[in-house]
């Protein structure tokens, strides 16, 4: 604030005043243009493009996208309140309900799998003996004579209970008790003995369709999921009595999110209720609570206008980036509109004092807006499409506060000056704020401040379980024989106590929500309830995606020029495939392989975390157990045929395979029922699972039945080891898992958006890249950990820097950041104490970190505030620092409490919806913002007064260095 | 996400002599006006009919029967060729065992399934069903499976068995919309030129030789509850029968089209024609595939006695 700076601020008033109405006329023109691009805003909420695709999870997702499909999967569940499934009611409704699904827009009906799918056969022998592959479900329906009717749910009931690959994923089994029925046994596979049991014991009370939908539903999430919610309430209407209906699936959690983002967009206007009447009670003018409104909303128009002007893809998350626009833009409102109040008291002349207070305000104002900015410039170097975006829009909208509030709110109150009123600018309740703060920090009572800070730190460094941390580190090399300490020390876990990684569909909703309870009862989040349902019924609701490719990779095909006219060959076999020619390449052409990958799954299926798996090796398992089982029997009741056809199998099983004392060739085996799958599939059928242009790659599904972010990084890690310990195994020692580091990927281009390649990082070596929403979670893992301390570090040392600049103090940078770790650490100790209870919606995941460099810059706010005042009001009482104190408590300290009210209170609304993530990042925001309160108010101070700062003091001293002796007394 | 089984096992049947063995003598060639019931049922003779006693494709130098199969559109990449795979095909239409209607016999002579061969047994009484027992050579071993559904693939095509052999005149209501001329060419699967090899080099193109020639135009809809079509148009010809063009529709949306460009077997009568390609277009993703059987390697009436469609020529075919 030097004398140069406050001429540039007189200049800056004088001009904007001298060209008020072209510069208000600017400013509601430049509204009005963004207000033409709100509606174009990509709100698309898409996990997958939240993280950079150059990691190796994330890629691995993209890839298995890309060439398998199968990435937006829905499934609805039926269960039956009374009786089993195979009544005739209840077929002809999952009959019904399945064409009504198919026929949603954007679904791959050719991917859908239920009861009524074409593509779930009989697995059996007719009365002759032959073979029986008919649909199990007629595809005109039931029939209506009750006969026929019989004897077609008899065929449904026993094809499903002989079906080996789709009845552990599509029926749902209750013993007496009310308890899941497993498929799988104890031992993972699925033999004779665990079917038994299964049908025996327990009751079929529930079925599944799953559904494949396009990525273009994600361009049009509010139809789809209106049309998706209208079949689900119509089936509810007509079937609720009897069935309970079960919904869930990314397309459906993420549409919905959108969905709810627009039903609750009246809690925005509950928010501006609020703000609207903290300043009608602060400042008592209509003008001075309409006005503030008025341009921290052109500043959200604005911003808004950018996001759809530029097409940025966004998250539901970014419901919270106008919410923070308008409260930290609030509390500018509230600073320019107090001191113009005051100068207008003043002076009397509402252009003087719009003159004066864009004069005071503007360099305070510009420093302040200017550490907020660095909370988000410090983000926008974080890969993570999400925080850019807070980043970006974040600065893009602070920016624009100087011209909305700051510049604007005097402009429009020249125009619309305001009554004035005795006692305008001091009211009662910030006297006694004042007095009261000044009594406790001047008085014995200060310790009490800080040793509530302290208490409050350890309780939080306890929760983070820090001493852990700090322990497992210094163990050392020898520390690593305990797994958990050497994963300390690859991670710098500093904080074990408090869990980063993500569990996501409570990372998405709550599971509660006290407006629901409310308004309609329960509170429950249908969302989750109908997840967590399902979730008991299936075998797994999330997938990891594990692809299987060749080391050696596959010759191309043989083109034109592979052969001359006389049908001689020109290119060799080592140099193109002709398929008609050479011998079959590719490994899924190779038993030893296939064998290799089934051992593989079968141990995945014994893992605890997952339920059940899928790949094309099931398809060769079935069809080798069905073509050699003897002629006219069963083949289900040659369970031990169901297996890949290696040397070692057939000779264990000789009885089926052996014949004229010869044992079938296991290459040429695979190689057979490959052509025969490859011929007997509609298109794209098996390309699902393995890619039948090169049959050189596939894919393998899991389905895993926990969301716990603790045990999904431990079966992602359990998947690993298996890997690395079996890499040299036969048939393995040919394939690699996932994709690695430094390879490229090809995202071809797309309506609008341009060809892409991805290359892949390294960042996790000699670990396999595993896909699907587990790949998800543990990549999202991964960013969390790496985030977790770099950003607020960053943040922080961005905002130190900009604090040193702007006091030109050593001391005063350091007091302020020291401030703001404490605040961060009380936002680990509740991240610790929400994984303590298990409130997955809240642990320190890595969309809720984001709080906390945003809640520094933010909170850095007050100190800066408060030591600008203190080192002003120390100047005006000649260095008497109790009288300068009670001052800046009354006038800056009250306005810091308001901001903070306005801001908690503008988020209340918004913490009201089902939504979690705007929950947690409120949440956590707001605690900081408390504790930022509380600590510039009652810490600050003490801080400032012990360790003397040259930049407040020294004016004081210049003026009496004994006065400041007493003032110490 | 697991999604399917493969429980079509049924081998790609080669019917597609079943398709050309032609006009049956019980089917008199017809007089005057006729409806729309009776022009299908002249159609279904005509395309599953025995005026000739047997019927073979058979390899002949370099001519081979193919069947060709493209993947979508949106699958297609420049490493990926039209699979394609060589076949023989034998019908014999008069098996002297009268409960037998019909004996067919297809052996693949290519790929990873060489030396697979099907016999496929269809009897006289429609309610017994028919048998195809299914030589696989690399176990080495017949198995029996039963007849396959109307709508199960036809060997990797995005063609059906329905389509191909399994639908009869009385599965559809028809109804004639009127008579015209063949307006343009018959489309032909027309490959880019990185998606040739000397297999699909010889591909015909599309045939305009039937531009102009008189046609009914008849509108069929299934009987079938839940179908994957509504209703069919197809353009016959009014003198032979064939059947030219087939447009199907679900609700007004048009989803596959069927061409076959029929030619003569220079037999008296004119509804004894073959099947020179059939080349099938699906408009939701553009899958087509497009079955081949070059004239030199058809044979009529051979003197075969009936037990050469046995099990016994499967395993020993090729040796």
């Amino acid at each position: 604030m030097t004398r140069q700076t406050k001429d540039y601020a007189a200049d800056y008033a004088r001009f904007v005043l001298r060209h008020r109405r072209a510069v208000i006329l600017l400013l509601f023109t430049a509204t009005l243009l963004a207000l033409y691009f709100v509606d174009r805003v990509n709100l698309r909420n898409d996990p997958d493009s939240l993280l950079p695709l150059s990691n190796r999870y994330i890629a691995t997702n993209l890839y298995s996208d890309l060439n398998y499909g199968m990435g937006n999967l829905m499934v609805w569940g039926m269960k039956v309140k009374q009786g089993d499934i195979y009544q005739p009611w209840f077929i002809r409704m999952v009959d019904e309900f399945y064409r009504d699904v198919s026929n949603l827009a954007f679904a791959n009906s050719a991917n859908f799998i239920g009861i009524p799918s074409p593509k779930l056969r009989n697995i059996g022998i007719t009365r002759d003996g032959n073979l029986d592959f008919r649909r199990l479900l007629p595809a005109g329906g039931l029939s209506h004579d009750s006969q026929r009717q019989l004897s077609q749910l008899a065929y449904l009931r026993n094809g499903l209970e002989k079906h080996l690959v789709l009845e552990s994923l599509l029926v749902y089994y209750q013993d007496g008790r009310g308890e899941k029925c497993e498929m799988v046994g104890a031992d993972g596979l699925i033999s004779n003995a665990s079917i038994a049991q299964v049908h025996q014991n327990c009751t079929a009370k529930g079925t599944f369709i799953i559904g494949d939908f396009s990525n273009e539903l994600k361009d049009n999430h509010l139809e789809w999921i209106a049309s998706a919610k209208g079949v689900m309430a119509d089936y509810q209407a007509r079937y609720g009595d009897r069935v309970e209906f079960h919904i869930s699936g990314e397309p459906y959690f993420l549409a919905s999110m959108v969905q709810e983002l627009w039903d609750k967009a009246w809690l925005f206007g509950v928010s501006l209720l609020i703000i609207l009447l903290v300043l009608w009670y602060e400042f008592r003018h209509w003008s001075c609570a309409v006005l503030p409104l008025l341009g921290v909303g052109m500043t959200i128009i604005l911003t808004l206008g950018l996001m759809g002007y530029t097409q940025f893809r966004l998250t539901t998350m970014m419901a919270l980036t106008p919410m923070l626009l308008l409260a930290i833009g609030i509390g500018h409102s509230m600073q320019i509109t107090r001191r113009f109040m005051q100068e207008l008291h003043h002076t009397r002349d509402p252009e003087q004092a719009a003159l004066a207070s864009i004069r005071h305000t503007i360099v305070p104002a510009a420093l302040s807006i200017g550490t907020d900015l660095h909370g988000f410039f410090a983000i926008s170097f974080i890969d993570i499409s999400f925080y850019k975006a807070y980043a970006y829009f974040g600065i893009f909208g602070m920016s624009t506060l100087i011209l909305t509030t700051t510049t604007l709110i005097p402009l429009l109150m020249v125009t619309f000056p305001p009554r004035l009123r005795d006692r305008e600018h001091e009211r009662g309740w910030e006297m006694g704020l004042a007095n009261g703060l000044t009594r406790i920090l001047t008085g014995p009572a200060k310790w009490l401040p800080v040793v509530a800070v302290i208490a409050i730190w350890l309780v939080s460094a306890y929760m983070a379980e820090l001493d852990r941390g700090f322990s497992a580190l210094l163990a050392g090399e020898a520390g690593r024989t305990d797994p958990e300490v050497a994963r300390i020390q690859d991670e710098f876990d500093i904080m074990p106590g408090v869990e980063k990684g993500i569990h996501y569909p409570r990372a998405a909703y709550k599971d509660h929500y006290l407006l629901g309870a409310l308004l309609e009862g329960d509170g429950e989040v249908k969302a989750i309830a109908d997840l967590e349902a399902l979730s008991e019924m299936m075998p797994g609701v999330i997938t990891a995606n594990m692809v299987v490719r060749s080391k050696q990779g596959v010759l191309p095909p043989c083109g034109m020029d592979a052969w001359n006219r006389a049908g001689e060959r020109l290119l060799g076999a080592d140099r193109c495939f002709d398929e008609l020619a050479d011998p079959p390449q590719g490994i899924f052409n190779r038993a030893e392989v296939l064998g290799a990958l089934s051992t593989f799954e079968d141990w995945l299926r014994s893992h605890p975390n997952i339920g059940y798996t899928a790949s094309y090796v099931q398809f060769v398992k079935t069809l080798n157990m069905v073509l050699n089982a003897p002629p006219g029997e069963p083949p289900t009741r040659h369970m031990n045929l169901y297996a890949i056809p290696t040397i070692e199998h057939m000779r264990r099983n000789a009885y089926a395979y052996r014949l004229a004392g010869r044992l079938p060739d296991p290459d040429k085996t695979v190689q057979l029922y490959n052509g025969m799958l490859d011929t007997s599939a509609v298109a794209g059928e098996l390309d699902s699972f393995i890619n039948t242009r090169t049959w050189d790659e596939g894919i393998i599904v899991g389905f895993v039945n926990t969301m716990d972010p603790r045990q999904t990084h431990q079966t992602i890690r359990d998947i690993q080891h298996y890997l690395r310990d079996h890499a040299e195994d036969p048939g393995m020692d040919q394939l690699i898992v996932g994709i690695q580091g430094g390879e490229r990927i090809e995202i071809p281009a797309k309506d609008k958006q341009p060809r892409q390649t991805i290359i892949t990082d390294d960042s996790m070596p000699g670990k396999a890249a595993i896909g699907g929403f587990l790949g998800i979670t543990e990549a999202t893992r991964d960013v969390a950990f790496k985030e977790w301390l770099n950003a607020p570090v960053a943040t922080s040392l961005t905002v130190f820097i900009m604090t040193l600049i702007m006091f030109r103090s050593w001391m005063i940078a350091c007091i302020l950041i020291s401030l703001c770790f404490i605040t961060l650490m009380t936002q680990y100790g509740l991240g610790a104490y929400m994984s303590s209870i298990g409130e997955w919606s809240a642990n320190l995941a890595f969309h809720v970190q984001v709080a906390l460099s945003i809640a520094m810059g933010l909170g850095v706010d007050y100190g800066v505030y408060m030591v600008s005042r203190l080192r002003e009001e120390m100047s005006v009482c000649g260095g008497e620092w109790r009288q300068a104190l009670r001052t800046t408590l009354g006038s800056t300290g009250s306005a810091i409490v308001i901001s903070m009210v306005v801001l908690v209170g503008s988020f209340i609304p918004l913490m009201n919806t089902e939504l979690a993530n705007l929950w947690s990042v409120s949440l956590y925001i707001s605690e900081a913002l408390i504790m930022d309160v509380f600590i510039a108010l009652m810490v600050l101070p003490l801080m400032v007064y012990w360790l003397r700062p040259g930049f407040v003091f020294r004016q004081g001293r210049k003026i009496s260095r004994k006065d400041a002796k007493i003032a110490k007394v | 996400m697991h999604k399917s089984t493969p429980l079509r096992y049924a081998v790609g049947l080669i019917f597609v002599l079943a398709a050309s063995a032609q006009a049956s003598e019980s089917m008199p060639y017809p007089q005057g006006p006729m409806s729309a019931d009776e022009i299908a049922r002249q159609v279904y003779t005509a395309a599953h009919g025995g005026l000739v006693q047997n019927a073979i494709s058979k390899r002949k130098g370099r001519d081979v029967a193919v069947v060709v199969n493209r993947a979508p559109l949106a699958m297609r990449t420049q490493d990926r060729i039209p699979g394609v795979q060589t076949f023989d095909t034998y019908v014999n239409n008069s098996p002297r065992d009268p409960a037998i209607e019909t004996l067919q016999m297809a052996i693949l002579t290519s790929g990873r399934t060489k030396g697979t061969g099907v016999l496929f047994t269809r009897y006289a009484d429609r309610d017994k069903g028919a048998i195809i027992s299914m030589w696989l050579p690399a176990l080495r071993k017949i198995r029996r499976i039963n007849e396959p559904s109307h709508e199960d693939v036809w060997f990797g095509t995005n063609l059906t068995y329905g389509e191909l052999v399994l639908r009869g005149p009385d599965d559809e209501v028809h109804e004639l919309l009127g008579e015209g001329k063949v307006e343009g060419c018959l489309e032909a699967m027309a490959l880019k030129h990185w998606e040739k090899n000397r297999y699909t080099l010889q591909l015909p193109g599309p045939q305009c030789a039937h531009i102009g020639k008189p046609v009914y135009r008849l509108k069929s809809a299934t009987k079938f509850k839940n179908w994957w079509y509504d209703y069919h148009i197809s353009e016959i010809d009014k003198r032979t029968f064939a059947l030219y063009q087939t447009v199907y529709y679900k609700g007004a949306e048009k989803i596959k089209t069927v061409y076959i460009d029929w030619q003569s077997l220079d037999q008296p009568d004119p509804r004894i024609t073959y099947p020179r390609y059939i080349y099938a277009l699906t408009h939701a993703d553009g899958k087509d595939s497009m079955v081949y059987v070059p004239r030199g390697t058809i044979s009529l009436n051979l003197d075969l006695a009936d037990d050469f469609w046995s099990e016994e020529t499967l395993r020993t075919y090729g040796r």
